[in-house]
């Protein structure tokens, strides 16, 4: 009886599961506005880098495509910025935050993940490896980040953004 | 040969001719999908009309819009467009559009799209990026843009920075499109499927309608067919060789 009975459960379970379409689905793991309260301990206003053309020829080379926005908020104090970015894995928006210190990046955070699958990228093991990671004279990061099967699309959008909050923590201090 | 290994071979024969094509499309819109992020599948949008009317997808008709310096914002679904130039919309209906400035601003209830003219998008403020939401309307007083929310006026020569205001305000208003914008916009904003979707319907079947899935299962079965009996026909070859080696 037992034994049909969790037949019968496994059934309907494989039934839904085969029949479920795999939909896109936000989730929103934390808010830009909690996650820049968190790392400054305040509220600061948020300040500007305008993208001039030379810079868009950068983020485009970074990217692989035009920014997405002419103007770039940011957060900062005397030491750290904090950018919120966002970049498509395969077809939905990532949105991450990435905290720089010293042209290094000190945290990096998955805030919100909407693509179905690869939402692996979220997790602390994998995102730790950007931390002490620099811009080099490529542009590129001076730390190999290893991948994660089935995530691949996910983790080298989270590389180009972390390589853009470098290369805008660059541009804001030129300032 | 014994009659079955004649009827067999025959049939395999047949079968074969009739699944080569189906094996060429299978194949190739297979080959196509694996590699889609190479050729951009998702990126690439159809709008061609009678492929929307095949889908039973209606053709846009957007017959409200907002005049921003003598051009039209409108807006059809999660398209938006001013002018001649499609813009990076949103699937939430605009509540208001001014220009201010030189910055083409949008606003739907919860977030704020600054354009150039050009239409590159500047910046976009989502929630709790924006003093406050829903925004009810948009509109400009002198040098700034106004956002009407639940919480009051709030006013922004940037938008960025946002104080409470009280001042006599000019709110945009939706107006009905003149014929010629009309027939514009229908173009723009016509709705679309990406080749990549396309594609996975054409490789599944279901472009062909409810029984393509069914067509495509029965044609997969036929080259299941085919393969098994191919081997068979295979195994029986090699028994015939062996057995005359024997004879002789």
């Amino acid at each position: 009886m037992i034994r049909s009975s969790a037949l019968r459960n496994f059934l309907a379970m494989l039934a839904l599961s085969l029949s479920w379409p795999i939909y896109a689905m936000e989730r929103i793991y934390q808010s830009p506005e909690s996650f820049i309260a968190e790392v400054f301990k305040t509220n600061p206003p948020p300040k500007l880098v305008w993208l001039t053309k030379d810079a868009q020829a950068i983020v485009s080379d970074i990217m692989g495509h035009a920014p997405r926005q002419l103007r770039q908020r940011y957060w900062g104090d005397d030491t750290r910025t904090l950018w919120v970015l966002e970049e498509i894995g395969k077809e939905e928006l990532i949105t991450a935050g990435f905290v720089v210190h010293q042209g290094r990046i000190e945290q990096a955070k998955v805030l919100a993940y909407r693509e179905s699958r690869g939402m692996e990228v979220r997790y602390p093991a994998f995102l730790k490896q950007f931390n002490g990671a620099a811009l080099n004279d490529g542009k590129q990061l001076d730390k190999t980040i290893d991948g994660i099967s089935g995530a691949t699309l996910s983790v080298y959008a989270m590389q180009r953004m972390a390589r853009t909050a470098l290369y805008l923590d660059q541009l804001s201090r030129a300032k | 040969m014994s009659h079955t290994s004649r009827v067999i071979r025959k049939w395999h024969g047949h079968a074969g001719v009739a699944a080569t094509l189906f094996l060429i499309f299978l194949v190739i819109t297979g080959i196509i999908l694996n590699h889609e992020e190479t050729f951009k599948l998702d990126q690439r949008e159809i709008s061609t009309p009678w492929l929307m009317r095949w889908y039973g997808i209606q053709a846009a008709n957007p017959e409200r819009g907002y005049l921003m310096d003598n051009r039209y914002f409108s807006w059809e679904g999660e398209k938006w467009a001013l002018g001649d130039t499609p813009l990076a919309g949103n699937a939430e209906q605009p509540v208001g559009a001014v220009t201010v400035n030189g910055i083409h601003y949008v606003a739907t209830s919860s977030a704020l799209y600054l354009f150039q003219a050009d239409g590159q998008l500047v910046d976009k403020l989502e929630k709790q990026a924006l003093p406050a939401y829903p925004v009810l309307a948009l509109g400009k007083a002198n040098d700034s843009v106004v956002l009407q929310t639940t919480s009051g006026m709030m006013a922004s020569i940037d938008g960025l920075t946002w104080q409470k205001t009280s001042t006599a305000t000019t709110w945009s208003a939706a107006q009905p499109l003149p014929a010629d914008v009309n027939r514009q916009m229908t173009v723009l904003l016509a709705p679309g499927l990406t080749l990549e979707r396309i594609l996975l319907d054409v490789h599944s079947g279901r472009i062909f309608g409810r029984y393509g899935p069914w067509v495509v299962d029965a044609a997969a079965i036929a080259l299941l067919l085919l393969g098994i009996s191919g081997v068979w026909i295979y195994v029986r070859s090699i028994k015939q060789v062996k057995q005359r080696h024997k004879h002789y």
